[in-house]
C-alpha cells in the first residue's frame, strides 16, 4: 500500500511539476502579446494625436495669413481710397523705411509716378502692404490704380 | 495548486496598471485634442458666416455708393440719394448694435448680424469725396483669455456731402 502510495505521489508531483511549467511558457507568450498589442495601440494613438495637433496648427498659421492678408488689402485699399477722396495728398507720400519689420507690425509704402499718354492727368499710386506675422514669413499685399494728380484735379 | 489562480490574478492586475499608467495620460491627451479640432471646426464656420456677413453688406454698400449722388449722416444712420432703376431713392442705412439694416423707400428691409460682429463707422472728408470707413470688429469667443478682438476697416468713397461738380477720376 505504501509502494503504491509513494509512486503515486511521485507521479502527482511531476505532473504538477510539469502543468506548472507549461502555465509558465504559457503566461510568457501570453505577456509578450499582450505588450506587443499594447505598444501597437499605444503607438497608433501617439501617430494620430501628432495628426491632429500637425492638423490644428496647420489650420491656425493658414487662417492667421488669410486675415492677415484680408487686413492688408483693406489697409492698401484705405490708403488709395483717402488719395482719390484727396484727404491725403499724392505728393506727400512718406518715405519707404529701411528698419526690418517686427512681428505684428504693418508697413505701407506708396510709389507714385506720373501717368502717361492716356493718363497724363493722372498719377499712378502703388500702395504695398505687409506685415510680419512670425519670424520666417511675412505677408505682402500690392495694389495700384491711378488716382487725379494734385495739381489742377480738384474742382 | 491553491497559489495559481492568485498568481494569474496578480499577474492580469500587473499588466491592467501597466496599461492604464500609460493609456491614461494618452487618452486624455488624445480627447483633448478632440475636443479643440471640434471647437476649432465650430469657431471656423462661426467665422466664415461673419466673412461672408461682412462682404455682403461691403457689396451692396459699395453697389449704393457707386449710384450715390448726395448722403447724410446722423450719429446712427446713414441715408444716401441713389439713382435706381426707378429714378432718384432713398436707401437708409440703421446701424443698430449688433445689426445693420437696410430700408429702401418701397420698403424692402435687409438685415445684417452675425453673432459677435460689432459693426461701427466713420466718414473722412477730402475735397474730392467722402471716406465712409466701416470698422467690423469681431470679438473673441467669451471663454478664450488673451485673444484680441480683430478689426477689418472697409473703405468706401463717396461723394461728398455737399452737392458738388464731379472730378475725373480713373480706375484701379
Amino acid at each position: 500500500m505504501c509502494g503504491a502510495a509513494s509512486s503515486v505521489s511521485v507521479l502527482g508531483t511531476r505532473r504538477s511539476v510539469e502543468r506548472r511549467r507549461v502555465w509558465h511558457a504559457r503566461r510568457r507568450v501570453g505577456r509578450g502579446f499582450v505588450i506587443v498589442e499594447f505598444l501597437g495601440f499605444l503607438a497608433l494613438t501617439l501617430a494620430l494625436l501628432v495628426l491632429l495637433t500637425l492638423l490644428i496648427v496647420q489650420y491656425a498659421q493658414v487662417r492667421r495669413e488669410l486675415d492677415t492678408r484680408r487686413q492688408l488689402y483693406l489697409a492698401a485699399e484705405t490708403a488709395l481710397q483717402r488719395m482719390r477722396a484727396g484727404i491725403s495728398s499724392v505728393d506727400s507720400e512718406p518715405a519707404a523705411e529701411e528698419t526690418p519689420l517686427r512681428a505684428g507690425q504693418t508697413e505701407v509704402q506708396i510709389t507714385t509716378t506720373p501717368g502717361k499718354e492716356a493718363w497724363a492727368d493722372m498719377t499712378h499710386v502703388q500702395v504695398v502692404a505687409r506685415k510680419r506675422i512670425s519670424s520666417r514669413r511675412i505677408v505682402e499685399v500690392e495694389l495700384s490704380g491711378y488716382v487725379p494728380s494734385a495739381s489742377g484735379a480738384v474742382p | 495548486m491553491m497559489r495559481r489562480p492568485q498568481r494569474k490574478r496578480g499577474y492580469f492586475l500587473g499588466t491592467l496598471l501597466l496599461v492604464l499608467s500609460l493609456a491614461a495620460p494618452v487618452a486624455v491627451l488624445l480627447g483633448w485634442v478632440l475636443i479643440r479640432a471640434i471647437s476649432l471646426q465650430h469657431l471656423a464656420a462661426e467665422h466664415t458666416n461673419r466673412v461672408a456677413v461682412m462682404d455682403s453688406l461691403t457689396r451692396r454698400l459699395s453697389l449704393d455708393a457707386l449710384a450715390c449722388q448726395h448722403y447724410a449722416r446722423s450719429a446712427g444712420d446713414l441715408t444716401l440719394e441713389t439713382y435706381g432703376q426707378s429714378g432718384l431713392q432713398t436707401v437708409r442705412y440703421d446701424l443698430e448694435h449688433g445689426v445693420v439694416r437696410r430700408t429702401t423707400a418701397d420698403g424692402d428691409v435687409w438685415e445684417w448680424r452675425a453673432r459677435r460682429l460689432v459693426y461701427t463707422w466713420d466718414v473722412e472728408s477730402g475735397p474730392r469725396g467722402d471716406l465712409l470707413l466701416l470698422h467690423f470688429v469681431e470679438q473673441p469667443p467669451p471663454h478664450a483669455s488673451g485673444v484680441l478682438p480683430r478689426t477689418y476697416v472697409v473703405p468706401i468713397l463717396l461723394p461728398p456731402s455737399q452737392p458738388a461738380p464731379t472730378a475725373t477720376e480713373g480706375g484701379s
